[in-house]
C-alpha cells in the first residue's frame, strides 16, 4: 500500500474510527444496563403521545368473596341473575392445584399490572360455568413455576362466588407462542388451558408455551332464566 | 383482518355500552341478534369469512355484564355498522386486511370510530403495543385487540450481556494492561 494513503487511513482509524467504535460499545453498555432506569422516563414521554389514558393506579378491584362452606353438595346450576360477571383486571377467583402446590388469585384479564399479582384470564375466553373454554396463563418464574410439575390426571380447582369448579388434566403440550392450534375458543366445551412460557428456566424471553389441558369434572353450570 | 374484526367487534360493544341505567344480566333479545350477526359467517370472493372467536367472546362476556343493554335503535345501527362494512370488504373482495388499500382500511377504522364516539366510547389504537384497546368513559377497558397468548416470562437479557460485556471489557483490560507491562510481577 502507498504509505501516504496508509498513513491516511491510520489517521482516519485513530481520529474517526476508533472513537466512533468506542462511543457506540460505551453507548450499547449503558443503554443495557441503565434501560431499567430509563424506563419510567420513557414511558413519561410515552404518556405525551399516547392516545390511552394513563393507569397509575397499582390496586385492582375484586368481586371475589369464597362460598360459604357447606355439608350440603353444591347445586347442579346456578342462576345467570345470582352471578356477577367480573369486569377486566378484577379478581374474582381463586385456583388451585393441589397436587404441585399451586394456589393463586385469578384476575379476568392477563395484563402485565395482573400478571404481576396472580394468574390472569384471557377476556377472549369464558368464565367457569358457561361450557365454553377459559385460557389462564401465569409467570413461569412466579405462580406457574410448577406448572411444569403437573401430571395427567391432577386436578385443578377453581372457586368463584357462585361456585366451585375441577377440572382434570387430560394432556400437555409444548406450541409456539404463536399456534393458534394450542388454543380453540370456539368450542362448546368447557376446557381449561393453562400456560407459561417454556423453557421454565431459559434467560430472555421465549417463543415457546407451556400447555396444561384440562376438563371440567364438576361445578355448577350458568344457567339463564 | 384482525384489525376489521376487531372493528366490527368494538361497533357491537360500542352499541352496548351506551346505557347504564338498567340493570341487566344475560344476553336479551336485541344483544343476541348482534350476537348472531357476528357469528355469520359472510362470503367475501370466494372465501367465508367470520369474527375470531376471541373477538366474540369479548362481546359476549360485556353483554352479559349487569347494566349493559342494548335498546332496539342501537341494534339497528350496530346492524347497519356491520352492514356497512362488510359491504366493503366484499367491494374488495378480500378476506387479507393487510392487502386492502390504506384508504380502505382508515374507512374501516373510522366506521368503528364512529359508532363508539356516538356511544360514549373511545376506540384506540397503540403504536407501541400494537393494540386496539375499547373503553368506557369511566376509562374501564372493555375489549381489546392483542396477541391472545402473552409473554409470561423473566426476561434477564439485559442483565446478562451487561454482565458479559464488563466482564470482556475487563479481560481487554487485562491483555492490555499485560502487554505495556503495567501489571506488577
Amino acid at each position: 500500500m502507498n504509505p501516504r494513503i496508509g498513513k491516511i487511513v491510520k489517521k482516519v482509524m485513530a481520529y474517526l474510527g476508533m472513537p466512533l467504535l468506542f462511543c457506540l460499545v460505551g453507548y450499547g453498555v449503558c443503554y443495557i444496563a441503565l434501560s431499567p432506569l430509563l424506563s419510567p422516563a420513557l414511558s413519561a414521554l410515552d404518556m405525551v403521545v399516547s392516545e390511552n389514558r394513563p393507569d397509575f393506579s397499582d390496586e385492582l378491584k375484586s368481586i371475589f368473596t369464597p362460598p360459604e362452606q357447606t355439608d350440603e353438595p353444591q347445586e347442579d346450576t346456578v342462576s345467570e341473575k345470582d352471578i356477577q360477571i367480573p369486569t377486566y383486571e378484577t379478581l374474582y377467583a381463586k385456583l388451585e392445584i393441589q397436587q404441585v402446590g399451586i394456589s393463586s388469585d385469578l384476575y379476568f384479564g392477563d395484563s402485565n399490572k395482573v400478571l404481576k399479582k396472580g394468574l390472569g384470564q384471557y377476556i377472549g375466553s369464558s368464565i367457569p360455568g358457561y361450557g365454553k373454554p377459559l385460557l389462564i396463563s401465569g409467570h413461569n418464574n412466579g405462580q406457574f413455576h410448577k406448572l411444569k410439575d403437573v401430571q395427567v390426571g391432577d386436578i385443578v380447582t377453581i372457586t368463584t362466588s357462585y361456585g366451585v369448579y375441577e377440572y382434570q388434566v387430560t394432556d400437555m403440550q409444548v406450541k409456539s407462542s404463536t399456534d393458534k392450534s394450542a388454543y380453540d375458543l370456539k368450542q362448546d366445551k368447557e376446557q381449561l388451558i393453562l400456560y407459561t412460557c417454556y423453557p421454565f428456566d431459559m434467560l430472555g424471553l421465549t417463543p415457546n408455551r407451556y400447555f396444561v389441558y384440562a376438563d371440567k369434572i364438576s361445578g355448577p353450570s350458568i344457567v339463564s332464566e | 383482518m384482525k384489525k376489521i374484526a376487531a372493528c366490527i367487534a368494538s361497533m357491537v360493544l360500542a352499541a352496548s355500552l351506551s346505557l347504564t341505567a338498567f340493570a341487566a344480566s344475560g344476553i336479551d333479545a336485541n344483544e343476541q341478534a348482534i350476537l348472531d350477526k357476528l357469528n355469520t359467517p359472510i362470503t367475501v370472493g370466494n372465501q367465508m369469512m367470520s369474527v375470531p372467536a376471541e373477538y366474540y367472546n369479548q362481546a359476549e362476556n360485556y353483554l352479559k355484564q349487569d347494566g349493559v343493554s342494548v335498546t332496539d335503535a342501537q341494534k339497528t345501527q350496530v346492524l347497519a355498522k356491520i352492514d356497512e362494512a362488510t359491504e366493503i370488504l366484499q367491494e374488495n373482495g378480500t378476506t387479507d386486511l393487510l392487502s386492502l388499500p390504506k384508504n380502505v382500511r382508515s374507512q374501516l377504522v373510522t366506521i368503528a370510530q364512529d359508532a363508539a364516539k356516538a356511544l360514549d366510547l373511545n376506540l384506540t389504537y397503540d403504536n407501541v403495543n400494537k393494540t386496539i384497546t375499547v373503553v368506557d368513559k369511566e376509562g374501564n377497558v372493555v375489549a381489546k385487540v392483542e396477541d391472545v397468548v402473552k409473554t409470561t416470562g423473566a426476561d434477564t437479557t439485559a442483565a446478562v450481556m451487561t454482565a458479559v460485556t464488563l466482564v470482556a471489557l475487563l479481560a481487554g483490560c487485562a491483555v492490555v494492561a499485560r502487554k505495556s507491562k503495567l501489571a506488577a510481577k
